[in-house]
């Protein structure tokens, strides 16, 4: 069964009547599939306009779920979104820019997601709505492992939301592959940076993806830096034992030790670019 | 068959095989672009995969997952009875017992069953079906059941021979007696050199990833059949069918109109294709046979992984004393090529040599020629073995290349028709700015550090005998070219255009190429070893020159001049000695009335007593970080002596692709082969397995060429360029990975991963 609802009622109204997988942007959802039919009925929301586009609120800015990296990086946003829009730039190439949805990166929740270390370092939360009514679930809960969330099957992800925190913090996205581009990420790191009126550290945020089961911010590294000074030679506090709490795998594209390696320089590395 | 009058008047046809090189050519030598790119770019060129017949069938393939199973028990009772399933062949059927041949360049091996219950490797067909359309074919593809026995596999060359490890075929796991070659005495090699290097190297396997899949379309008419595959020889193809069909070699016809890259894995019968036939043969409808991205990384060839032990010895003036070279390669589970060895003994003058090629095999897909096989592995070792004796010696690696071009062929004593590896050598280095290049090096703190590396290559070619090219001119001053090369996206068809357009002078939008046809292109040679422009342009040019005469002699019969004071320009007659009176082929009433000339060619036989061989150096700039292993090649330069070059376009691709895939060779491409438990391949798809994309390949690339102007390799002056770009890519790559952080990396490809450990374990050991 292939339904495409065209409101937000009706897309939700499917998800309650059919166990449904959902399609958004299909980048994820048809390699998957292979040479298979679907196994369930297909809910395809790429009709329902109350998903798309960006808007800026008070308090918090609103991405609809729909949103394609393409238009994500068409965007006017502040310097807080650098690194999401460095990592929607390396998300596949251009085509798959244009129909990949920042939803279905979410929903997808690989280890590898490439979208997920910035929002994370932005403190999003995303929004999820059923028949039932609406709530709101941070980001750094509701991915809970290797391609686990916390929606459940009668929710969609309609928006990811980023408070208005730290708008003009200098922020990051470095990611390390095999080659130059079209490329798994084996370790990336997101981090925002705000500084005070004497230059120090006022809010840090720093994100790593692919070195463990879901991408995870290095919050005591966050709390050991805050306050120190944004200067040159920041990457040099940064130790092995900062980057312990990740849980890197040895797989195809890597190993494990060489993981928490290049995580490490990759840390340093994106500090030092936020820095100076 | 084409209907072609061809003259009897053969009496001058010797003169036309037996032209000079052009000295002042008007087409050859331009830069023109393809004459079939508007098609190939824009979609209307008709792959195989774009062929759709009336009633016509699509076939899938059951294949094994395991690398080493018996099938103990097929049922296909329930996919037979699966929607839109027409026909299934397996092991059941006496067709499932049919042996493949080896292609003649192999010149024994186990027997190649159809659909052998013994299956080993991953991917090993065990049976295969056609249904009205491609999804209920792969869905009656899961509905086969098969009972699997696994057995223990054997991954790794070096494990072969090892007792205890399970038994490819009943012969044994040794493909054949190990290749040896020796010249000089080794040990007085050794004892004459001030300094000894070895080392021991090893390549991956990597995979051709052609752009287009293999397939093909098979047809029956009565007994007669037609195969569409895009493949770069014709003529093997329809050989094998025939003989694996038994079937009279005019039974079957086969035609390859356009290929979507080859790199030397289409140029032998494959499985899919004698599937194909076989399943329109029980239906009696045509057959479309595609295999997917995952089956072709599994079984449509690969370059065989090596492990090569050298070493080598040289007096501190840079002459090489000594060298011994051990290869052990994998050929995969049936019989191929995986030698590596041997090609360094032809490479540089060396008095002592021993080289020994011993191949095996493992369970994996099978090998095939794959752009520069054997050399390009040889290299990988070979090249940076010099590198690391000019090192040893202090002595700068392009000198010592210098020092040891050969004069002759070393092995043989045979000269070249022409070598120009000392001005490859020179004049790259100069372009490069080697010296400089070769004394900058990046601060000490900086992470990323800077190299430059050169390798040299040399790849032997041979043109010649037998092929046959016919040249057809009609009064409206166009022609047809029929000739069985197939272009396999090197630029053939637009260089042989270009040679008739040289020969006739006529434009070359007025020449039609004809596709490669055994039913209608007579018998040509295949294109690989890179000798399509050496066989084929002097049998155009024949075919062309042969035409002119005739044409000549009409002219002259109606003129009533003779014929040597008549030229052909701009497709017009033209008296010599009035040139402003040209005359339109259309006004020639013997040539209307004939309709058309036509003008057999084919290659001159080759030089006696003379090797013919193209060589090149290519240098490369490379960045590593050594933080993370990261490796950016910044810049490559390639000088190579190919010839005459027939037009700079179409080899300046040859030249780049070659190094694209150097790239890959040398930084990403692996297959991966899961070692622990399952022993399947874990990166067949172009997800993971990484060859390089736009932005992997340097801006700053460049191809200069040498032409030796050399007279005697073949009547066009041109010598082979198609496997040779990619040769020495890989070692230069290294040797400047070696240049840039001192640490020799023996193992391709270089991934960062490779490279951090190399650097850490050279700080531990510090």
């Amino acid at each position: 069964m292939y339904l495409r609802p065209t409101t937000l009622d009706q897309a939700v109204d499917a998800l309650e009547h059919h166990r449904a997988q959902v399609l958004a942007g299909g980048t994820d959802f048809y390699p998957a599939l292979g040479e298979r039919l679907p196994s369930t009925p297909v809910v395809d929301i790429t009709a329902v306009a109350e998903l798309k586009g960006i808007s800026v609120h008070e308090t918090f800015f609103r991405i609809g779920g729909l949103t394609t990296w393409s238009e994500l990086l068409a965007a006017q946003l502040p310097p807080c979104f650098d690194a999401l829009k460095s990592a929607a730039r390396e998300i596949g190439g251009v085509q798959i820019q244009n129909r990949g949805t920042v939803a279905g990166n979410l929903c997808n929740a690989s280890p590898a997601a490439d979208s997920v270390p910035p929002l994370l370092a932005l403190d999003a939360e995303v929004e999820l709505v059923s028949i039932g009514g609406r709530r709101g679930v941070l980001l750094a809960d509701f991915i809970v492992g290797s391609r686990k969330t916390l929606r459940r099957a009668d929710e969609l992800l309609t928006a990811v939301i980023v408070p208005r925190v730290v708008e003009n913090a200098r922020s990051v996205f470095l990611k390390l592959g095999a080659r130059r581009y079209l490329v798994i990420s084996i370790a990336m790191v997101a981090i925002v940076l705000a500084v005070d009126e004497q230059r120090r550290i006022r809010d840090i945020r720093i994100a790593v993806g692919s070195c463990s089961a879901r991408a995870q911010r290095l919050r005591e590294l966050e709390q050991f830096l805050t306050g120190r000074p944004a200067q040159a030679r920041l990457d040099a506090l940064v130790m092995p034992e900062h980057v312990k709490s990740l849980s890197p795998i040895d797989d195809v594209r890597a190993t494990a030790a060489y993981r928490s390696d290049a995580a490490l320089i990759l840390v340093r590395r994106a500090l030092q670019m936020c820095a100076s | 068959m084409k209907q072609t009058e061809i003259s009897s008047e053969r009496n001058s046809s010797t003169d036309a095989q037996n032209l000079e090189p052009w000295t002042n050519p008007t087409v050859v030598g331009k830069p023109l672009p393809r004459v079939d790119g508007y098609e190939r770019v824009s979609g209307s060129a008709i792959y195989p995969a774009d062929l759709i017949l009336p009633d016509m069938l699509h076939a899938a393939i059951l294949r094994c997952p395991h690398p080493h199973a018996i099938v103990k028990n097929l049922n296909t009772e329930a996919a037979r009875k699966s929607p839109g399933v027409r026909a299934i062949v397996s092991s059941a059927d006496p067709e499932g017992k049919l042996v493949i041949p080896y292609p003649w360049w192999v010149p024994e091996g186990p027997p190649v069953l159809l659909f052998d219950q013994h299956c080993r490797y991953q991917g090993e067909e065990v049976a295969a079906l056609a249904a009205d359309t491609p999804y209920q074919a792969y869905d009656a593809l899961r509905l086969m059941k098969v009972e699997y026995e696994e057995l223990s596999h054997l991954l790794h060359a070096q494990d072969a021979l090892k007792p205890g490890q399970p038994l490819l075929h009943n012969t044994g796991n040794l493909v054949r007696r190990p290749d040896t070659y020796q010249r000089g005495d080794l040990a007085k090699g050794f004892g004459e050199a001030d300094v000894l290097v070895e080392e021991t190297y090893e390549t991956s396997c990597e995979i051709h990833a052609t752009v287009e899949t293999h397939v093909a379309v098979a047809r029956w008419e009565g007994e007669q059949l037609t195969v569409w595959v895009p493949t770069q020889a014709i003529y093997e193809e329809q050989k094998s069918l025939a003989a694996t069909l038994r079937l009279p070699v005019s039974s079957v016809r086969v035609i390859s109109q356009y290929v979507g890259g080859s790199f030397g894995c289409k140029a032998e019968l494959s499985k899919h294709t004698l599937i194909a036939a076989l399943l329109a043969r029980k239906t009696r409808r045509p057959v479309k046979l595609a295999l997917s991205r995952e089956e072709s990384f599994l079984c449509a060839g690969n370059r065989p992984p090596n492990v090569m032990c050298l070493k080598a010895g040289a007096k501190k003036d840079g002459s090489l004393t000594a060298l011994e070279f051990t290869n052990l390669g994998a050929v995969g589970a049936y019989a191929d090529w995986a030698d590596a060895a041997g090609w360094a003994a032809g490479s540089y003058a060396c008095p002592n040599i021993r080289t020994q090629d011993t191949e095996v095999y493992i369970n994996a897909g099978k090998a095939r020629a794959f752009r520069g096989p054997g050399a390009a592995q040889s290299a990988w070792a070979l090249e940076q073995m010099i590198d690391m004796l000019a090192d040893k010696i202090g002595m700068d690696p392009v000198e010592f290349r210098l020092k040891n071009v050969p004069a002759t062929h070393p092995r043989t004593g045979e000269p070249y028709t022409s070598i120009e590896l000392r001005e490859c050598l020179l004049k790259g280095a100069e372009a490069f700015g080697w010296t400089k290049a070769r004394v900058a090096r990046a601060s000490s703190s900086d992470p990323v550090k800077r190299g430059v590396g050169v390798a040299s290559c040399r790849w032997i070619t041979e043109g010649g005998p037998p092929t046959t090219v016919i040249v057809t001119l009609f009064p409206d001053g166009s022609a047809t070219l029929n000739m069985a090369a197939a272009d396999q996206g090197t630029g053939t068809k637009t260089i042989m255009a270009m040679v008739v357009a040289e020969e006739l002078g006529i434009p070359l939008q007025k020449i039609h190429v004809e596709h490669a046809d055994t039913g209608t292109t007579q018998y040509g040679k295949s294109g690989g070893g890179s000798h399509s422009v050496m066989v084929y342009a002097p049998a155009v040019r024949a075919a062309a020159a042969d035409v002119k005469r005739q044409l000549l002699e009409i002219a002259a019969g109606e003129l009533k001049r003779p014929a040597i004071e008549l030229s052909l320009k701009d497709g017009k007659i033209v008296p010599v000695r009035e040139p402003g009176q040209p005359k339109n082929l259309s006004e020639l009433k013997d040539l209307t009335r004939r309709e058309q000339i036509a003008g057999i060619g084919h290659p001159p036989p080759e030089p006696k007593g003379r090797l013919i061989a193209s060589f090149g150096a290519q240098f490369a700039e490379v960045e590593v970080n050594v933080h993370t292993g990261e490796i950016r090649v910044i810049r490559l330069l390639a000088c190579h002596d190919s010839g005459r070059v027939m037009n700079p376009l179409t080899h300046e691709s040859q030249i780049f692709g070659g190094m694209v895939m150097g790239i890959g060779f040398a930084l990403t491409e692996q297959r991966v082969l899961d070692d622990h438990q399952t022993g399947r391949m874990v990166n067949a798809n172009w997800h993971d397995y990484k060859i390089p994309t736009a932005k992997d390949v340097p801006f700053d690339q460049l191809c200069l060429t040498i032409d030796p102007k050399d007279a005697e390799c073949n009547s066009a002056g041109a010598k082979g360029v198609g496997e040779i770009g990619t040769v020495p890519t890989a070692p230069a790559i290294a040797n400047a990975v070696y240049h840039a952080t001192g640490i020799r990396v023996t193992q391709a490809p270089i991934s960062p991963m490779q490279m951090l450990a190399l650097l850490a374990a050279r700080r531990e050991a510090r």
